[in-house]
């Protein structure tokens, strides 16, 4: 019962969404708002879980006296002490704001920004011309680089003309093709769940 | 030590240092790039310059603070173009991340326009966010209003601004063109909902590393164009004349694109010669 | 749109989604098709073998001998991404491997419901191997929401623990490359999957093993041994042919009558 019922519950909610999203009927009555609304309290439901799941994994971290335990006091101020601001001003207003604009945001450009290096490591160690389809994609790469940059058509007028065929030809049906697949690999998986047949996730194995 | 063993185990702060070089140089003197505009962008020009006075204009904001540098600039030509234009903006986000992004970019652009500057609500409004983009945007192609919950970013009651009465569905009766920004996959709501459905044109402002990934939408005349990265925003702040932002980060990227490109080479040359390995 | 009422008169399907309705509809038919020869021990087309799953038992036994520890990771997106659902067999695959080989396992998440749910794999993973007493809690840790910040918490985890084996199955954002060069920096021999195309690229490029796109999906039925969701795999191929006669028909038909083809008029209905 315990593996059953949230199988059960997943068909019957995942039938719900399914059935708002083609059916005509499901329209009419107003079920789609209905669902759509379930949908958003959803993420609000799943935003408190993380936000709970945080506190719980910090506050252990803090008793046990794990290493660097020091940084779940931070983490645990930061992000009480915000979520505690906003119930009393709106996001907009200037404290709030500034944090925003002062703190976050140079912290998520660093990270982004880290990107930039590990790209350049990366393309020391990682990209080699191994066969011929490894330097076709090395040469196409370096193309596209120099493409985006702009210092192509410095090189040669047509190079925008080149970095366009690549973009709409190869790399499109490429993409194309990836997508399709992944299209259809992600279906099954639905009806799979939809179905009862993929219990791994509710750590159990296979019927 | 021959220098082809040193080169194999090089410690990869060096070549950091040789990024953080590059992009210093690059930045304080940016090598002066004006591209040739793309067709991508030079359709996202049109499609701007097609909206009449007064047109609607939806744009999405989807991406966060990590993918602001990029695409920043980008929001901001384009919101100036539309404002030239004359065209009424609804401002939409996908978290509240990218609702106060929205703000802040706008509010930098209304300043340069008095009409907007003084015309909140009339000539564009903040709608704030929403999550779960799909069922914003299919919700606000019944109804904007319902579908944010009647009040904008900031708490302020939708009903009686004058924009979402005449504005008060997403459909191509009442607008002009919708855009997305994002730096993922948030197009494909605005493509399913949006674009298909309803025939509002869509572009998409996106990084550059996503641009390969919107050429089949854009090939299947999904997608009306795409701006595609710092490269695209330059091309367009050039063909809108709009203030030059993105050019610095073009100069910039192309030194960093030289620096990559040597890397790799070097990489390649230093696997070969020393027999393949790692 | 919400649809409020039939204008042209009673309609079953909401207007323009024939077409996707349709070929759904023929996806589930084909794997209750493939589901029931399954069960019924009917002959089906055998699945060949993906190289890059049988490297994950090489990859424990890696560990095994470093003395180091596995990592793994579903990615930085909740359980309603197919991609994240697929990466739980895998999870217990791999858990049954290291359970085998007395080597610890360390899975990190992003999320908290995907955490909770990671952590009953692993726990019944270690039952079901007979070895109840090698799970730790302590190694299935939840990281952050963000995707930044649980890339910087698995770079640091990295540094410090130091993984031989890095398995990254799921759905990852710009942070892939962040961990692809963090466990390559220590050493550890990785293996990705995702359909995420923004991130294939860095995968492809920077780990040692790569699953693109549904070969992803086709791991996690094929590695719980189960014949009868093995089966579900056979339907996706099959849809996969239909899909490739639609593309073909659509560029003739569009070749010959331009925007108006009927194929494409008919399918939007």
């Amino acid at each position: 019962m315990r593996k059953d019922l949230p199988v059960w519950l997943g068909s019957l909610a995942g039938g719900f969404v399914v059935a708002t999203r083609w059916f005509a009927w499901a329209s009419a009555t107003g079920l789609d708002r209905t669902v759509d609304r379930l949908i958003v309290a959803s993420y609000a439901v799943a935003a408190a879980v993380g936000f709970i799941g945080l506190t719980r994994v910090h506050l252990r971290a803090i008793d046990a006296r794990r290493p660097l335990w020091g940084y779940s006091i931070v983490l645990l101020v930061a992000m009480y002490g915000y979520a505690g601001l906003l119930f009393f001003q709106p996001a907009s207003a200037p404290v709030p704001d500034w944090i925003f604009q002062n703190v976050m945001g140079p912290v998520f450009a660093t990270m982004y920004g880290l990107i930039a290096f590990f790209i350049t490591s990366a393309a020391y160690r990682a990209f080699r011309i191994r066969n011929a389809e490894s330097a076709v994609l090395l040469v196409a790469a370096a193309v596209a680089l120099l493409g985006n940059s702009a210092l192509g058509t410095r090189i040669w007028p047509g190079w925008d003309g080149l970095v366009a065929w690549i973009m709409a030809v190869p790399v499109t049906g490429g993409f194309r093709a990836i997508q399709v697949g992944a299209a259809l690999g992600a279906l099954a998986t639905a009806v799979r769940v939809l179905l009862g047949l993929e219990r791994s996730h509710l750590g159990s194995a296979q019927l | 030590m021959t220098l082809i063993a040193r080169l194999q185990h090089l410690d990869r702060r060096w070549l950091y240092l040789g990024v953080l070089v590059v992009t210093v140089v690059g930045s304080i003197w940016p090598p002066r790039i004006v591209p040739r505009p793309s067709p991508a962008t030079r359709a996202a020009y049109d499609l701007a310059q097609a909206v009449p006075p007064g047109g609607g204009v939806f744009i999405y904001i989807e991406y966060g603070l990590g993918s602001s540098e990029e695409l920043d600039p980008m929001l901001a030509a384009v919101l100036g173009h539309l404002a030239s234009r004359g065209a009424r903006i609804m401002l939409a986000a996908r978290s509240p991340e990218s609702s106060q992004i929205a703000e802040r970019v706008m509010t930098s652009v209304a300043r340069r326009f008095p009409a907007y500057e003084n015309g909140y609500g009339q000539t564009w409004v903040n709608l704030g966010y929403r999550p779960a983009p799909d069922v914003a945007l299919r919700a606000a192609t019944s109804g904007i209003g319902a579908a944010y919950n009647q009040v904008d970013y900031a708490g302020n009651t939708l009903r009686g601004m004058s924009i979402v009465d005449d504005l008060p569905v997403l459909d191509r009766r009442h607008f002009d063109l919708a855009y997305a920004f994002d730096s993922g996959d948030g197009f494909a709501p605005m493509i399913y909902y949006v674009g298909t459905p309803m025939r509002v044109p869509v572009a998409v402002g996106a990084i550059s590393m996503e641009v390969p990934v919107l050429q089949p939408y854009l090939a299947a005349g999904q997608l009306a164009a795409v701006i595609g990265g710092a490269r695209g925003a330059a091309e367009y702040e050039a063909l809108a004349g709009q203030p030059e932002q993105a050019n610095v980060l073009v100069g910039a990227s192309a030194l960093a694109a030289v620096y990559v490109l040597v890397v790799m080479a070097l990489g390649n040359a230093v696997a070969h010669l020393g027999g393949g390995r790692r | 749109m919400y649809w409020n009422g039939p204008e042209d008169g009673a309609r079953l399907l909401l207007p323009g989604y024939l077409g996707s309705a349709l070929l759904a509809a023929l996806m589930v038919a084909l794997m209750l098709l493939c589901l029931i020869r399954a069960r019924r021990g009917l002959s089906l087309p055998k699945l060949r073998r993906l190289p890059a799953v049988q490297v994950l038992e090489e990859m424990v036994g890696r560990a095994t001998e470093m003395g180091r520890p596995v990592h793994m990771t579903p990615g930085t997106d909740d359980p309603r991404n197919p991609q994240v659902l697929a990466s739980f067999p895998i999870l217990r695959q791999l858990t049954l491997a290291a359970a085998r080989y007395d080597t610890p396992l360390l899975h990190t998440s992003a999320d908290q419901i995907v955490y909770a749910l990671s952590d009953a794999t692993i726990q019944q993973s270690y039952i079901e191997a007979g070895r109840p007493a090698l799970y730790d809690p302590e190694n299935v840790r939840f990281l952050s929401d963000n995707a930044f910040a649980y890339a910087a918490a698995v770079m640091g985890i990295f540094r410090r623990e130091r993984p031989a084996a890095n398995v990254m199955f799921g759905n990852f954002a710009a942070e892939a490359l962040l961990l692809i060069e963090a466990g390559a920096e220590v050493g550890a021999m990785q293996l990705a999957a995702t359909s995420n195309v923004f991130q294939l690229p860095f995968f492809v490029a920077g780990c040692d093993h790569t699953l693109i796109g549904e070969e992803m999906y086709v791991a996690a039925a094929s590695v719980s041994g189960d014949p009868v969701l093995t089966s579900t795999v056979v339907a996706q191929d099959w849809m996969r042919l239909v899909v490739a006669v639609l593309v073909l028909a659509g560029a003739v038909l569009r070749t010959l009558a331009g925007p108006a083809d009927p194929l494409r008029r008919w399918l939007q209905r």
